[in-house]
């Protein structure tokens, strides 16, 4: 797979493999529509696709595209009607995912309407930590993953929490300035502008980059701004988990505000990289 | 050169508490001759001793300690101390090196000296009458405050009678007979109003809240750009009034409003709120790496050349930064 981008997208087509797409769908006809296009796009390169729904969301249990796309409630099937476990959910991308490649299929694609997290209702920042697990996850597995949250059925809150985390966007929600999207085995990647709007996510989504990991490597590259409790924030996890953190491609005030805050002393496991 | 007229003799070693006294000198004989013994006296005593004062004044003690300058550590405020605000977290440093230690140590800190603006003056100012507050309570360590008499006007020497306890003028040590004084309290200190820019010369003002803080800090350094600061000094700027607004937005009622323009060599920028300071050592103390102390008032006193703080309840707040592209 290709170094990922991130994008704001206008359109659903041209996805490739380990695209990872969060959506705020504004009526449900656009949804019908767009996710229609998707799955035609995928059934066309060969895909295994599946329809992510709510049981009771008035879909019939297959799509007439292609060879035909289940159409699949994950709260029922692999949650068994339980809380949201992002790991079963992981573990059923990775199941589908092999189970693709062993069938033929080119690759997974999954177009989901996230109001199937109705059922379980996980707090705004459980989705948001679920999602950029399977950020991770569309990176290892190649899958294709379409989530399609509609403006009706969450709060801007949670909205926002969660676009940050994809990285790629199709339509309009309050930005928090920042994105944070993986690249594979610890590897993730900042963007945009990290200010008081991301005070609450940023810490979030670094603790959940760096959960249960040795060594968290993040690329600065695409990072204009952070300030200081967004600085403090990679401080914290370095000091709470005890891992190696890498931060790659740093601007030169986040280098110096490291060392006048003398972190560099007090935090020896953070290493600037170029 | 070996004879002194500072009676040290009289004054004794550190026992109890914090000692903060100033040293009255006239000239730079003078000064070398008095600091000198004062550092003898310490050495003599084995205790530790830290001096922190400009050029050529470092170089000049160094030469008249001779051999003995190796036991002695030094530091050059024109670094430390251009901007006052950092000096108080090096003096912490110096007594986090001792506390507990059981032993007296002692300090040379001369923050005051002629070339300092008006601005810079009335924060070195601030600044010692701080240091009581730092210091008072703590362990036991006596720090010497040169001020030259020939060099100072009258009323900063006067001041320094207002805020040191103890005063050294070539004789014994005496207590200081205006200090303390109310109007030098901390209440008093940041109620005190700092001078309106002319009108014409604000570049940019604009209120602010918690949406505005991109388009912010893209005037800022559109502005700092415009009034001729460097990048590296332009993103110091954009930093510093990212943390100021944020302050403002998170602890002063959800909006501010920021000024910036020139003053000479300086860029200055400022904030205002509606929010009340009431930690007079904000923004003076080391944030930690487990997350406790604020770190935007910290980060602006490293970066800034000078940053004053004035708060009071029937004004709210305003922070006012000035960098300078020879800075930092």
């Amino acid at each position: 797979m290709t170094a990922r981008h991130t994008r704001v997208l206008t359109a659903l087509d041209a996805l490739g493999d380990g695209d990872h797409v969060g959506w705020v769908v504004e009526r449900p006809t656009q949804f019908t529509e767009m996710a229609a296009l998707c799955l035609q796009q995928g059934a066309d390169l060969g895909d295994m696709q599946f329809l992510f729904a709510p049981q009771h969301g008035g879909w019939p249990q297959q799509l007439p595209v292609g060879k035909g796309v289940p159409v699949v409630d994950p709260h029922v099937a692999f949650l068994h009607g339980g809380h949201l476990d992002p790991e079963a959910m992981y573990a059923a991308f990775r199941r589908h995912a092999a189970l693709a490649a062993e069938q033929g299929y080119r690759g997974l694609r999954v177009v989901a309407d996230m109001d199937w997290l109705l059922g379980p209702r996980p707090a705004g920042g459980q989705i948001a930590a679920f999602e950029q697990g399977l950020d991770a996850v569309a990176v290892e597995t190649g899958a294709t993953i379409v989530c399609a949250y509609r403006r009706e059925s969450f709060t801007g809150r949670e909205l926002a929490g969660v676009m940050c985390v994809h990285p790629h966007e199709l339509g309009a929600s309050r930005s928090l300035g920042f994105r944070i999207w993986s690249s594979g085995s610890g590897r993730w990647h900042l963007s945009g502008q990290v200010d008081l709007r991301a005070a609450e996510v940023f810490p979030t989504a670094l603790r959940a980059a760096a959960d249960g990991r040795a060594a968290l490597w993040l690329d600065c590259t695409h990072l204009a701004f952070i300030d200081m409790a967004g600085m403090r924030a990679i401080a914290q996890v370095a000091h709470g988990t005890g891992a190696s953190v890498y931060l790659e491609g740093a601007n030169e005030t986040l280098r110096r505000c490291w060392k006048l805050m003398d972190w560099e002393t007090g935090l020896p496991n953070v290493e600037f990289c170029a | 050169m070996s004879t002194t007229s500072v009676d040290l003799e009289h004054s004794g070693p550190v026992s109890i508490g914090f000692r903060h006294d100033a040293l009255l000198y006239a000239g730079e004989q003078q000064f070398v001759e008095r600091t000198a013994a004062f550092v003898r006296d310490a050495l003599e005593r084995e205790e530790p001793i830290l001096v922190a004062v400009i050029e050529p004044r470092r170089s000049l003690l160094r030469e008249e300690l001779g051999d003995d300058a190796r036991r002695v550590e030094f530091l050059d405020m024109w670094n430390v101390g251009r901007n006052p605000a950092r000096i108080i977290p090096a003096w912490q440093q110096w007594v986090e090196r001792y506390r507990g230690t059981g032993r007296g140590f002692r300090g040379i800190g001369e923050p005051i000296w002629a070339a300092r603006s008006p601005q810079e003056l009335l924060e070195c100012q601030f600044h010692e009458q701080l240091l009581n507050t730092a210091f008072d309570g703590g362990p036991a360590w006596w720090l010497l405050c040169p001020y030259d008499m020939d060099a100072l006007p009258d009323a900063v020497i006067a001041r320094a009678h207002d805020t040191h306890p103890g005063v050294l003028d070539g004789g014994d040590r005496l207590d200081s007979a205006s200090y303390p004084r109310q109007e030098l309290s901390f209440a008093a200190m940041f109620a005190a109003p700092l001078p309106e820019p002319d009108p014409a010369q604000v570049r940019y003002r604009a209120g602010f809240g918690l949406d505005d803080l991109v388009e912010v800090r893209d005037a800022v350094a559109a502005h700092a750009a415009a009034l001729g600061l460097s990048g590296c000094r332009t993103a110091d700027l954009v930093l510093v009034a990212n943390e100021l607004a944020t302050n403002s937005v998170r602890h002063g009622g959800g909006r501010g409003t920021l000024r910036l323009w020139r003053d000479g060599g300086d860029v200055v920028c400022e904030v205002r709120d509606s929010g009340l300071v009431t930690d007079p050592l904000i923004g003076r103390r080391q944030p930690t790496t487990d997350g406790r102390g604020g770190a935007g008032l910290w980060i602006a006193n490293q970066v800034c050349d000078l940053v004053q703080i004035r708060s009071a309840p029937e004004t709210g707040t305003s922070v006012r930064i000035r960098i300078n592209e020879s800075g930092a």
